[in-house]
């Protein structure tokens, strides 16, 4: 008898202690994600023009609009970004010229300030993936020096995210 | 014959040995008690071990879907009466590639399938995927997105995650 109520006291406390345990499973996964080196460069306009004015009563005319540069990179951490902009001089049909150095413009946001040269000026220069915008105005310098005609020049921004 | 009133003898001295006098009803009744024993069970299954995030621009694919599409998850889980069968996520880290770092929260996901919950990657806390009242089995899908960023360093970034199904 007092070995019959032995084991049943002791099923009765292996079914309490298999009863009360809970359960719990893990399971794994395993997640990749590639992010490559990118470059996206937007203008806000395609075109701007100059108006022409009495050089004496406007001697620096701004443009028809102004230009909204926004650039996103994706770069190696501690890498350089830049964004630069070129231009050759202005031309037009009779074979006058107008220097490329008689457009500045002034910038906002990200941007710095400067002068249109045949060579690259730097426009942003920064580190790491981004976006940087901000908006350039520019203004030509009016000359009575100048000789007529439709003058014109291709802008070149480049953004650069080795 | 003999065999006969050899089985009518043992009937009556079987009877006579049970007690009740004899003319008298005799009755006996005794019980068989059944025991089964149902423990917590939990069992988790996930279609993949793995998943990956293709590079995309982030203007046109602001959130990345995973290449091998859906994770189907079958959770099959014997819990006690009146308890919660509860499904969680955490990453053991941050997503890294190197010393770049992008946080786990760049993931979440949304999911399909009763009792499946939509949520977003953590490396501190466990975050639900799933609950539900009764034992059972209990299948879904999450569909897991990556938030695409230019501020991202380049890099090919990995975390694990870690499924836990509880029966309590």
């Amino acid at each position: 008898m007092k070995t019959l109520f032995r084991l049943t006291l002791a099923a009765a406390l292996l079914a309490f202690a298999t009863a009360s345990a809970s359960a719990q499973v893990n399971q794994t996964l395993t997640i990749n994600a590639a992010v490559n080196a990118r470059a996206s460069l937007t203008l806000s306009v395609a075109s701007v023009s100059f108006a022409d004015s009495d050089p004496d009563t406007v001697p620096n005319i701004t443009a028809s609009a102004a230009v909204t540069v926004t650039a996103k990179s994706r770069t190696s951490n501690g890498n350089a970004v830049t964004l630069t902009v070129l231009a050759p001089d202005l031309t037009e049909v009779g074979g006058g010229t107008i220097a490329a150095s008689q457009i500045s413009w002034g910038a906002n946001g990200d941007l710095s300030a400067g002068t249109l040269s045949n060579a690259a000026v730097t426009l942003v220069s920064s580190t790491n993936s981004g976006q940087r915008a901000g908006d350039m105005t520019l203004v030509m310098v009016n000359d009575w020096a100048y000789a007529t005609g439709a003058y014109s020049t291709t802008v070149t921004y480049t953004l650069s995210a080795p | 014959m003999v065999r006969g009133f050899t089985i009518a003898l043992s009937f009556l001295v079987s009877t006579l040995a049970a007690g009740p006098v004899f003319g008298q009803a005799a009755s006996e009744s005794n019980v068989v008690t059944a025991t089964v024993n149902i423990a917590p069970l939990a069992k988790l299954n996930l279609s993949a071990l793995s998943l990956t995030f293709p590079d995309t621009n982030p203007d046109t694919t602001p959130q990345v879907a995973a290449a091998s599409g859906p994770l189907t998850i079958t959770a099959r889980a014997r819990a006690t009466p009146a308890s919660t069968v509860t499904l969680t996520i955490r990453a053991l880290d941050d997503l890294r590639s190197g010393t770049d770092v992008i946080p786990a929260s760049a993931v979440s996901w949304t999911a399909s399938g009763n009792g499946f919950v939509d949520g977003t990657l953590s490396a501190a806390a466990d975050r639900a995927v799933g609950s539900w009242p009764t034992s059972g089995l209990h299948s879904g899908q999450q569909i897991f997105l990556f938030q695409n960023s230019w501020s991202w360093a380049t890099g090919n970034y990995t975390v694990t995650l870690v499924y836990t199904l509880t029966a309590p």
